[in-house]
């Protein structure tokens, strides 16, 4: 019989573990209209629900807290999120992923930028906003959606109060 | 139970601390220090409440600090699209002129900087990390950087993600 520490521990780690295989088969079999920070969220709260019904149907002499281990499996997650969207969408990352792909791990900015210009960042990314409803189209210019508008403003009103510049 | 409400509760804490330490402190010369300050003393919050109310043992400290820790990331990660987000800076952008086409954005992009400021802002943050070295108009890459740079299109090539940025 393992402690109810260990047990719990275990839990969270199985459950992370259901999620990011399941995640990987996801990813590499689906198109790209399917990954997304929401997929992975949904695919946490169904890997989480799994774990917990297998937990009591055939392991219920196992101990398990999900007061402890609901909010282990949550900070799993968050780090993993973390990390997702620094390799999804960083700049530094693309940048010196081109580099490492480079002869002798060098490029001129010219080549930098042949290989990953401004255009395409701008592109990727009002593309991205476009599907998610943040920004609308109509003849090649682009206006806030309502929940965008609220956003801004509310990013604006913090950027005020921590002293931040509006550079990005 | 009513450890983690007040775990959840005390996270006020977080964007309160920052904001005073980053300012009655006067310490905006680093952010990131003020943000490391409010954590520690969120943390210290939440421990406490641990000690008095909560049932002492591994699980109980367990909860608490990864609750803790849940919300010290996601404020790490909302503050850090707030200074450097580069998609909320297109949405503000479009917001302040009302319409943009494609070139507006980049023309306009942090505040009339445009795009090319953004590129060599980073490139200039990576150079300050030791991840790169420029010179004469070329980069190139340190041990570091190759390591991250390898990282990343690992991840990248094993989820398919594409070539992301």
């Amino acid at each position: 019989m393992i402690s109810p520490a260990l047990s719990t521990t275990l839990f969270s780690l199985l459950a992370f573990a259901l999620f990011f295989s399941d995640h990987v088969i996801l990813w590499r079999v689906s198109g790209a209209g399917v990954k997304g920070v929401k997929m992975i969220i949904l695919l946490a709260v169904a890997s989480y629900v799994a774990v917990a019904i297998i937990h009591y149907f055939l392991l219920n002499n196992f101990v398990v807290e999900h007061y402890a281990a609901l909010p282990f499996f949550a900070f799993l997650m968050m780090a993993y999120l973390h990390l997702y969207v620094g390799v999804d969408r960083s700049v530094s990352i693309r940048v010196l992923g081109e580099l490492y792909v480079a002869v002798d791990g060098r490029l001129s900015l010219d080549e930098l930028r042949k290989n990953y210009s401004g255009d395409h960042m701008i592109r990727h990314r009002v593309e991205l906003m476009v599907n998610e409803k943040w920004l609308e189209e109509a003849n090649g210019f682009f206006r806030v959606s309502r929940k965008a508008a609220l956003l801004a403003r509310i990013t604006i009103a913090l950027k005020k109060l921590y002293g931040i510049d509006m550079g990005g | 139970m009513k450890l983690l409400v007040i775990t959840i509760l005390s996270a006020v804490l977080i964007p309160l601390v920052h904001f005073l330490l980053a300012h009655v402190y006067k310490l905006q010369y680093s952010r990131a220090i003020a943000m490391l300050g409010a954590f520690a003393v969120y943390f210290i919050v939440c421990l406490s409440g641990a000690f008095y109310f909560g049932k002492p043992g591994f699980l109980c400290y367990m909860a608490v600090c990864s609750t803790a820790g849940f919300f010290c990331l996601g404020y790490m990660e909302a503050f850090s699209m707030i200074c450097r987000g580069f998609s909320l800076h297109i949405m503000v952008d479009v917001y302040e002129s009302k319409s943009l086409d494609i070139e507006g954005i980049k023309m306009k992009y942090g505040a009339g900087k445009g795009i090319d400021w953004l590129f060599n802002k980073r490139i200039a943050n990576m150079r300050e990390l030791g991840l790169v070295d420029v010179g004469g108009g070329i980069l190139k890459i340190r041990p570091l950087g190759a390591l991250v740079g390898r990282a990343g299109l690992l991840m990248k090539n094993g989820l398919k993600m594409g070539a992301g940025g």
